[in-house]
């Protein structure tokens, strides 16, 4: 029995293996994230690199792994602060911005790119047929083409945790 | 005519809201930035997460005395112990305790063990914005308050004098004005991999599935889908999306559909004007009523 579900476990896995169609949705650009959440604000790039003892003291006090030392930051006249970061959906990144308040306070978060693959499964011919002249390298535009996906429900715990990463690094790498 | 769509984590989710009209770009992500506010509003409001939510008042202490909470969450609470009623129930909001021990909300530290007793009858709505509860109870609207938000921000658009608006909460969404909106749904069998294309039979749609929250606990499957009576979790693959005229029916009938006698279900969806489609995880579509 317990091999049995293991396998069956593996197959799917297996079946997915192989060239993936990357589905892409660029909502905002960083210039667009940062007119929407700081609108007015004249910004300024604060852009740090984590020290090794700043990365970990980041990731005790957040329980979240620092994977990237750069972090892309900005600032205003009066203080905010603007950081675009990224995390790892169920397989891509997923690309987002971060506004806080000069004391820290969390101001807005927006999601700047959005990614999902596709599998070799993907066998419909017509949810195939929406990508038909789409390249690979360049994110596919979605507008009008790609419809509207339900589901079971998507969990954003990857955000949640992204934000409380970086409401970490704000306080030991990037105040003062 | 100008197009934007936005997306925010929130609900737990990402909520996608694409809106369509003449007005400039800037406006349009003003009218979004506002339907958004209002969704952040309802996430406050009836979040289990949060522990100064109305949500978390009610769980603290509705069983010591009646408390008053905002007319938003009245109204869904009302909404969801009607259903519970009408599907004898196996729609219930009150399954938390259950979802605490499988890991699938947080464990606040207020909570008592006994309250794993209370269901739905011995939540006691009193006048339009009290609520009661009769034993200690354990709340938890997520599987209605979405569709809730879903509808408090399509109805604001619909004053806007858009064209046309989305609003999406991952998966659970709601259209507005001039289509064609075309709907894709997630195959059950390859959620990741494979949609299968649907038409929107109605301007509200939800879907709802084991699969993407499956996990073990112990050496038990769960899923956060649970029968309110036998307390067990839904395992099977099939999923079921409801068509509804709003958000709020798609959202709680999908675990209505999946959970209660048949007879029962075909009842409510036809007094909601809705329609169930299941999918397979051979991908075979029935829909009812046919």
């Amino acid at each position: 029995m317990r091999r049995r579900s293991l396998i069956k476990g593996f197959l799917p896995a297996a079946l997915v293996s192989g060239p993936a169609v990357l589905y892409a949705e660029t909502y905002l650009t960083v210039e667009q994230a940062q007119r929407l959440l700081l609108p007015g604000a004249s910004l300024s790039p604060a852009s740090v690199t984590l020290s090794s003892a700043q990365k970990s003291a980041i990731e005790k006090a957040s329980g979240v792994r620092v994977r990237e030392t750069q972090i892309k930051a900005w600032r205003s006249g009066n203080g905010d602060w603007f950081i675009a970061d990224n995390v790892v959906g169920k397989h891509e990144f997923i690309d987002f911005a971060l506004a806080l308040s000069r004391d820290g306070a969390v101001k807005g978060v927006e999601i700047l790119t959005y990614r999902e693959s596709y599998g070799s499964e993907v066998r419909n011919p017509k949810w195939r047929s929406q990508f038909a002249g789409k390249r690979l390298d360049s994110p596919v535009k979605i507008d009008k083409d790609i419809k509207n996906i339900s589901g079971a429900t998507l969990s954003s715990v990857h955000i949640t945790e992204g934000v409380r990463r970086l409401l970490n690094t704000w306080a030991i790498a990037l105040k003062s | 005519m100008n197009r934007i769509k936005r997306c925010q984590p929130l609900l737990g989710t990402f909520v996608e809201i694409t809106v369509e009209g003449p007005q400039s770009e800037a406006r349009l992500q003003g009218e979004a930035s506002k339907a958004f506010d209002l969704i952040r509003t309802v996430n406050r409001l009836m979040s289990f997460h949060e522990a100064d939510s109305d949500v978390s008042r009610l769980n603290r202490c509705a069983h010591i005395a009646p408390l008053r909470v905002h007319p938003w969450t009245w109204q869904v609470i009302n909404s969801a112990v009607k259903l519970s009623a009408d599907t004898e129930g196996a729609f219930d909001i009150t399954v938390a305790p259950k979802l605490v021990k499988w890991g699938y909300l947080p464990r606040h530290q207020s909570f008592s063990s006994l309250s794993e007793a209370g269901q739905w009858e011995d939540i006691d709505m009193q006048d339009a914005s009290t609520i009661g509860f009769r034993r200690p109870l354990q709340i938890d609207l997520g599987g209605i308050a979405k569709g809730f938000a879903v509808d408090k921000a399509i109805d604001w658009l619909a004053t806007r004098g858009l064209s046309s608006a989305v609003v999406n909460a991952g998966g659970d969404l709601r259209v507005h004005g001039t289509g064609p909106h075309e709907l894709s749904i997630r195959h059950p069998a390859a959620p990741q991999a494979e949609t299968l294309p649907a038409v929107m039979l109605r301007p509200a749609v939800a879907t709802s599935a084991a699969y993407f929250a499956q996990k073990r606990c112990g050496l038990a499957k769960v899923s956060p889908i649970v029968h309110p009576r036998t307390g067990k979790p839904l395992r099977s693959n099939v999923s079921v999306s409801v068509f509804a005229p709003t958000c709020i029916q798609a959202d709680a009938l999908t675990k209505a559909v999946l959970l209660a006698p048949q007879a029962l279900w075909n009842r409510v969806l036809q007094e909601a004007n809705s329609l169930a489609l299941f999918i397979t995880r051979q991908g075979e579509q029935v829909l009812y009523p046919a």
